[in-house]
């Protein structure tokens, strides 16, 4: 914490807290911490030195209790308190300022806890929605199926129904619906069986060990692929774009949607 | 003793005989109360509107704007009201946008809110929080919990409870928390997600009620029946406590905390040690 007591400030809450009553120097110290909510406490090489000083002018006496000092104001001491009484009031300020910023410390500290905890559950939540796509498509056969059930058989048969779940794809079914017709819906069909080539993709290389060369060949299966893919729906010359290894957009095939944010390429 | 502190008095720090009841009402500023092993003392700051009326009787401390709302207004009531006390006296607070903090109680704690936020700091005993639309966080909350809230988010990291009862309309509730053997859990929402931890060695029998939320309990299977969806944590079947989950259309998430690892057992905060 900053600095609580500025030059002789310290010396004069100690003449307050002696105005109250007769203190041993321990409960000083003991006084000054409760009375700045914990936050600040004075040593005992702080407050002890401090005594024997204001002893030593005089504002402060002591007698021998059991062996231990209690300390006194004297009148002198009084009168000191008095006069300064406007730096007293300042002081006070100052441990309801450390009351406010012991409320913030406090609130910082369980945000910080409780911020920790829900990144921590979004995490765990996240994992356990990825582990129940895996065992749903385990169950449906093991793998990418575009013409088994819930597959592209069913997308063109009973309308509108991607394989695999999620509420981008339910968002996007309801848009599909929204305008049905043209070539829009069959994008979307053909986005969606891409996104689930991706997905069984990616849940199979996981159980593999994978390869700068392996990927490299993945990659130049993928332009095969995406070649293919393109003269399939109908499209370009695949030859005139190839980009090479790292991919990078392909040409607009027939039906893409420059509007459309993660295209066919998107997984590339 | 009765005081009042208005514009004039500044900040005012009142010793007090040892309190066992503290009950604040603010409408606007900030609400500390927290626990001492010392002397009770309240600290005041009056910062706008009618003047506060300070007083203490038999123990009890009464801390509020004196006639709010008043015709002619004279500004919004704003106050810091910083209460240190027994840990086992019971707090009272009211505030309608005023944050509440309250760290190190064990007693009876009622918070009541608007739109301030709460805070609660390892505090147990009986605890109720009730907000409208502000959060309410929480830390290491032992014994009884009963948060309700319309759309605020509750949140807690941290706990040992053998009663958790939390409510919402649209807010989330986040819980990470160990449950008592034979201990309760209920929350409900309408559109907000549950999610739950709880320690996988103690377990859990989790019940979930819901017309179109999901419900995830780590992985682990959910047999549909009765009234609604069943799944259980953990392996020994004596004392399991119970979780009982109701949505309408929010998600429901239970998951088992792996490591026996409780961010927040019980302890005193870090600021009061």
């Amino acid at each position: 914490m900053t600095k609580v007591f500025g030059h002789g400030g310290l010396r004069l809450f100690l003449l307050m807290l002696l105005d109250e009553q007769p203190q041993h120097g321990y409960d000083l110290i003991k006084m000054v911490e409760d009375r700045f909510l914990g936050m600040y406490t004075p040593s005992a090489g702080t407050v002890y030195p401090r005594l024997q000083s204001l002893e030593d002018e005089g504002l402060i006496e002591h007698e021998e209790i059991d062996g231990r000092k209690v300390y006194r104001l004297t009148e002198a001491g009084r009168r000191e308190l008095d006069e300064r009484r406007s730096e007293l009031d300042e002081l006070q300020r100052r441990a309801v300022e450390s009351a406010r910023h012991l409320a913030g410390t406090i609130r910082e500290e369980v945000r910080g806890s409780v911020r920790e905890m829900r990144d921590d559950l979004r995490h765990a939540m996240k994992d356990v929605k990825r582990q129940e796509r895996w065992a749903a498509r385990q169950a449906r056969g093991g793998g990418w199926d575009p013409f088994g059930a819930g597959g592209l058989g069913d997308l063109f048969g009973g309308g509108a129904r991607p394989s695999g779940g999620g509420p981008r794809r339910r968002e996007e079914r309801g848009r599909a619906d929204a305008d049905p017709g043209g070539s829009r819906l069959e994008l979307r069909s053909l986005h969606a069986d891409l996104d689930a080539f991706v997905d069984d993709v990616m849940a199979r290389a996981r159980g593999m060990v994978v390869d700068r060369a392996g990927v490299d060949r993945a990659r130049s299966a993928l332009l095969d692929a995406r070649d293919a893919v393109l003269t399939a729906l109908g499209g370009s010359t695949p030859e005139a774009d190839r980009p090479g290894p790292d991919g990078g957009p392909g040409a607009a095939g027939p039906g893409h949607d420059p509007a459309e944010e993660d295209g066919p390429d998107h997984w590339a | 003793m009765d005081r009042t502190v208005a514009e004039a008095d500044g900040r005012v720090s009142i010793e007090l005989e040892e309190l066992s009841r503290v009950e604040v009402t603010l409408v606007a500023g900030d609400v500390l109360v927290s626990a001492t092993p010392g002397p009770s003392r309240v600290e005041v700051e009056w910062l706008g509107g009618p003047e506060l009326l300070v007083s203490e009787e038999a123990g009890v401390l009464v801390v509020r704007h004196d006639s709010w709302p008043r015709p002619g207004g004279g500004g919004l009531p704003r106050a810091l009201v910083a209460v240190q006390c027994p840990p086992g006296a019971s707090v009272q607070s009211n505030t309608v946008n005023a944050s509440t903090v309250v760290a190190g109680m064990a007693g009876q704690l009622r918070t009541a809110s608007v739109s301030g936020p709460v805070t609660l700091s390892y505090v147990g005993g009986d605890v109720r929080a009730r907000t409208v639309s502000a959060p309410v966080e929480m830390e290491g909350v032992s014994g009884r919990l009963h948060v309700a809230t319309v759309s605020g988010t509750v949140e807690l990291a941290g706990g040992c409870l053998a009663d958790l009862r939390a409510s919402s309309a649209s807010g989330d509730l986040f819980l990470d928390v160990e449950l008592l053997p034979s201990g309760t859990c209920r929350c409900s929402t309408v559109s907000g997600d549950l999610a739950l931890r709880v320690p996988e060695e103690v377990g859990a029998d989790v019940e979930a009620c819901s017309v179109s939320g999901r419900l995830d309990v780590g992985g682990r299977p959910v047999r549909r029946g009765g009234r609604g969806m069943y799944a259980q944590i953990g392996e020994t079947a004596v004392d399991r406590p119970r979780i009982m989950l109701r949505t309408v259309s929010g998600r429901m998430t239970v998951l088992p905390r792996r490591t026996g690892r409780n961010p927040g057992g019980v302890r005193t905060p870090a600021v009061l040690a």
